[in-house]
């Protein structure tokens, strides 16, 4: 059941409400007691009226309670009071009860008709404060309306937003506009369109020659300060208000489309490419080459093609085994010194020396007699 | 565009300066929410809390943006911020 009731001069009884809310399914009712203060921003209230559009009100409230039952839908039943004209200090004027089999659907609920009621439901009190015969009528911080602009000073908490000293420091570059906030928003506006026109024009002025019509007035225009690469003039439409015709367009080239560029970026690029971390290397390794070649008695024929130098010597190397196969002998068991003696090469290699020493042996048994030549062909 | 003969209630700041707590008033059936409201402000003299003002029509809020099609004796609520609860 839905209890819907506004009270004209009648105090709210809490007791009667829980026997309304009572149900014998249900584990829990969550009552809300709102109830008037005595004091307001450091003022003493000494009375608070309030007042309602009766039947808008009472409409709104059951609105209330259909969309809770939609969202809770185990709410058995729910009590709303809200007291009208004048209530005292400390008594309830609005009491919002839910009950429901558990706890938490009813204090949600609750919760959400209490926010729902203050933004909603057409009713206004009047707080009339000690000194102050002219009461002021309240604004719930619920209410949608009015939006925030036409709020009233004091609905703000200024706490919020707590203004620094440092204002002080950059006062040069601060000023104070005591207008209202329409008239604030206005000038801002007007501001923002000022410089919007202001930004267009300029676009013109890049986009168009002034050459013809203000360089004849002895106005100078940098043609540079420009950055638009095609300037046009535009000349007014006879019989026309608006239409522009397009007089001439002088399109400024860019470096895109200069006649060498690629060639040139492509120097550039291969420049570039030649301050990398090789560049060093390469160069010692050419001089390296270089003395090799010369030792080898070669002379490069094009000397930045490295492969061709490399097959040179590879050949000359070739012509020297073929014509001394002991030199490529020697290179290995000289390179591979410590291996031969394990291996104990069964292979007799002799040196230019031995070589020397053994054909002088041969020359000295030949004219000596046949005795010696027999001993060193046993050796061989 | 015809011509419709509303009632108009008061409530709370805007029956102060009103005066009144209902009163009719005489507008074209098809009308924007703003405009209406306008209208009743200069009416009623309640220019200086113009802005603060919402409308009900029968009893439910109206979205001042948008056109009403007001009948013969609609009922039209000016409701000033609501301080229930």
């Amino acid at each position: 059941m839905d209890y819907l009731k506004l009270l004209n001069n009648e105090k709210i009884n809490i007791l009667d409400i829980q026997s309304l809310l009572s149900n014998e399914s249900c584990g829990a009712s969550a009552i809300f007691v709102g109830t008037t203060r005595d004091t307001f921003e450091d003022k003493k209230v000494i009375l608070l009226e309030y007042e309602a559009y009766d039947s808008m009100a009472l409409n709104e409230m059951a609105n209330i309670c259909s969309e809770i039952r939609l969202r809770w839908p185990s709410l058995k039943n729910i009590v709303i009071y809200h007291r009208l004209g004048a209530v005292p200090i400390c008594e309830a004027s609005v009491v919002i009860a839910c009950s429901a089999p558990h706890r938490q659907e009813a204090l949600d609920s609750v919760g959400y008709a209490v926010n729902q009621l203050k933004s909603r439901v057409p009713i206004w009190k009047k707080e009339i404060y000690e000194n102050e015969p002219i009461g002021t009528w309240k604004i719930n911080k619920e209410c949608p309306w009015p939006t925030n602009k036409h709020r009233p000073a004091s609905w703000y908490n200024f706490n919020y937003c707590k203004f620094t000293n440092n204002l002080k420091t950059n006062s040069e570059k601060i000023v104070q506009i005591g207008v209202t906030d329409s008239e604030f928003k206005k000038r801002v506006e007007s501001f923002v369109k000022r410089k919007r026109v202001e930004i267009n024009t300029n676009n013109i002025m890049d986009f168009k020659e002034l050459h013809n019509n203000l360089m004849d007035k002895g106005v100078s225009y940098a043609l540079d300060a420009s950055c638009a690469r095609a300037q046009t003039v535009l000349l007014k439409q006879q019989n026309s208000k608006c239409l522009l015709k397009v007089h001439r367009v002088k399109n400024r080239i860019g470096p895109q489309l200069q006649m060498n560029y690629l060639l040139e970026m492509h120097k550039l690029i291969k420049k570039q490419d030649q301050i990398s971390d090789h560049t060093k290397n390469q160069i010692n390794l050419k001089s390296r080459l270089q003395i090799i070649e010369s030792y080898m008695g070669l002379i490069a024929s094009d000397r930045d093609n490295l492969l061709l130098r490399l097959k040179n010597i590879e050949n000359q190397i070739l012509f020297y085994e073929s014509s001394s196969p002991e030199y490529k002998h020697f290179c290995n068991n000289f390179l591979d010194h410590k291996s031969r003696l394990i291996a104990n090469s069964t292979k007799k290699t002799c040196q230019a020396t031995e070589l020397g020493e053994f054909i002088q042996a041969i020359k000295l048994s030949l004219s000596t007699g046949s005795s010696a030549a027999t001993k060193s062909q046993s050796s061989e | 565009m015809s011509v419709v003969r509303i009632g108009i209630l008061f409530f709370a700041k805007t029956r102060e300066l009103a005066g009144i707590s209902r009163g009719t008033f005489t507008v074209n059936s098809v009308v924007i929410g703003s405009d209406l409201l306008n209208q009743l402000s200069q009416f009623f003299g309640l220019n200086s809390v113009r802005d603060s003002l919402m409308l009900a029509l029968n009893e439910r809020y109206i979205n001042l943006n948008e056109e009403l099609s007001l009948c013969e004796g609609d009922e039209i609520a000016i409701i000033p911020p609501i301080s229930g609860g």
